[in-house]
């Protein structure tokens, strides 16, 4: 997909979360909101311009739930529950997806949030080629390196903006032609296949909230006496939406050839959620997702009972379970 | 003579009501001086006050934080003529008038200096009162304007902790907003509040 290389290409990675302080008519069908089709905007700074990353989105979001339905991978029933929800692509610096109990539903993407998964998918494809021509780097040290300086943007704001070949370039210790590597046809498919399933399993987990009819059940959930009870009732809706995007992909994945990719993105993903909560000051009693280590966790059993039933489980198992150390590795102490 | 008694007196009582009707409907008398410019400072300052008090209604029910409201609780208890600054000029006005009467002819410099030097002096304040309520009505115009910030940031607030994040950082950022633009009408209040204390506390 050009598209996803062209994205990939023009990505600059200052992906800090925003510490300033700032400051419809429904269309039927799925798709992004146009321009001027929704009041209020759920944006708090700019709608996002990048016709590439909109390109990207709207491959996930609205053909591939048709291809899955074609497939049978998704009911229909469960096609018809997000038919018609639409998105919006924000530069708000949250970090973050938000699905909006609207009719149609609406989910909300932070463009440095899908800068994020870019950036980390390249870094986790490019890193096992570096570490071929410079053995004294491990395969995951560029990622480490991609973590550890989104923090740092984070907890610092006076940290510049950084460009991928920059980055690679301070790993390395001298000037390193990163096109060399991107230019690989197998590394470039490599990346792209990344960049897209983790765009699936943030995209079906917001479905997956949309078909489980989770904006409402949060009002009940709001009417619990307990907070406990709450936070347990809210935690339990995350988990079951990761469960569901992560059986979606793996059903789909299967028909080919099976492969822990899902798992590695589910990582990818939850590795993020880690890291801002590092940026993020503690919320008070109103924890909304499992602990990043206890969302790992569960990704890391759900992985394995997958791949135990697997021909080749054996085989993927070693990855998992290096990639699962990797990412809880990066989980701030 | 007892022949001229009657139409004499018809034509005293036509005389009499002919003057009447003139007084009432033709005659005006020469116009006050000042009071029309007195009129003039109140009304603008009612005007300006009660679109003040208007916005200040509007800033109440979206302000849910606190702040210092004592002398805008006060100035919204004043009528315009409360006001020292205008009684005074009212006064000046009053004494500038009674004089130019018993000097109707003269030019009025020459023949009330003093009434006429201090009325211009009061109108002078007026005119500062006048300006510092109009600051204080744009002050309470920006209020309403920072409040309605607040009340959007707000119900953006709402309508995420009403969805599905996926780190909770948009709602993050929103708290952050709705505490920032709470602040900021905080101040905005007390900046109000300041000019009102001028001027419900100017002599």
């Amino acid at each position: 997909m050009w598209r996803t290389r062209v994205w990939l290409a023009s990505l600059s990675l200052f992906i800090g979360l925003t510490a300033s302080l700032l400051s419809g008519a429904a269309i039927a069908g799925a798709g992004r909101v146009p321009a001027k089709g929704i009041a209020p905007s759920p944006c708090i700074g700019p709608r996002n311009s990048d016709a590439d990353l909109d390109a990207i989105i709207n491959e996930v979001f609205v053909s591939k739930p048709r291809e899955l339905l074609t497939q049978k991978i998704i009911s229909q029933e469960f096609f018809d529950g997000i038919r018609d929800a639409q998105y919006e692509i924000c530069d708000d610096r949250v970090l973050d997806v938000v699905t909006y109990r609207r009719k149609p539903p609406l989910v909300v993407f932070d463009s440095f949030f899908m800068t994020l998964l870019g950036g980390e998918s390249q870094s986790l494809v490019l890193g096992q080629y570096l570490a071929q021509d410079h053995p004294k780097l491990g395969t995951l040290e560029l990622h480490t390196a991609l973590m550890r300086y989104v923090l740092a943007q984070n907890l610092n704001k006076a940290t510049p903006s950084i460009q991928f070949p920059q980055l690679v370039q301070q790993l390395v210790g001298e000037p390193t032609d990163v096109q060399k590597y991107l230019n690989v046809p197998k590394a470039n498919g490599e990346i792209e296949n990344f960049v897209l399933t983790s765009f699936y399993f943030v995209i079906f987990h917001e479905f997956c909230h949309v078909h489980n009819g989770d904006p409402d059940r949060r009002l009940q959930i709001a009417k619990m006496s307990s907070a406990a009870a709450q936070e347990a009732a809210l935690v339990q809706l995350e988990e079951n939406a990761d469960a569901c995007a992560m059986d979606i992909m793996n059903r789909d994945e299967a028909q080919y050839k099976f492969s822990p990719i899902s798992f590695i993105c589910a990582f990818m993903v939850t590795s993020t959620q880690a890291v801002l909560e590092k940026v993020l000051p503690p919320q008070r009693g109103s924890a909304t997702h499992p602990a990043p280590q206890e969302r790992l966790d569960k990704a890391y059993q759900t992985s394995i009972a997958y791949i135990q039933a697997q021909p080749d489980g054996a085989r993927y198992k070693a990855s998992i379970d290096g990639v699962y150390q990797h990412f809880a590795d990066l989980l701030p102490k | 003579m007892k022949k001229y008694f009657f139409p004499v007196a018809v034509l005293i009582v036509i005389v009499f009501g002919v003057g009447l009707f003139l007084q009432k409907h033709v005659w005006k008398p020469a116009p006050a001086i000042c009071s029309d410019d007195v009129r003039g400072y109140e009304e603008a300052v009612q005007s300006s006050l009660t679109a003040s008090g208007k916005n200040l209604q509007e800033v109440a029910v979206k302000f849910g934080g606190s702040a210092s409201k004592t002398y805008i609780d006060k100035l919204s208890e004043l009528h315009p003529t409360d006001l020292l600054a205008l009684k005074a000029c009212d006064t000046q006005c009053k004494l500038l008038e009674r004089c130019l009467n018993q000097n109707p002819k003269a030019a009025v410099a020459q023949a009330c200096p003093k009434e006429y030097a201090d009325y211009k002096s009061r109108v002078d304040a007026a005119i500062q009162l006048e300006q510092k309520i109009k600051e204080y009505e744009g002050a309470t115009q920006t209020a309403v304007d920072k409040a309605d910030t607040l009340s959007k940031a707000k119900q953006q607030l709402a309508e995420v902790q009403s969805g599905n994040g996926a780190s909770g950082g948009r709602e993050e950022v929103l708290k952050q907003h709705v505490a920032a633009a709470q602040e900021d009408l905080a101040a905005q209040v007390n900046a109000a509040d300041a000019l009102a204390k001028e001027i419900v506390g100017s002599p």
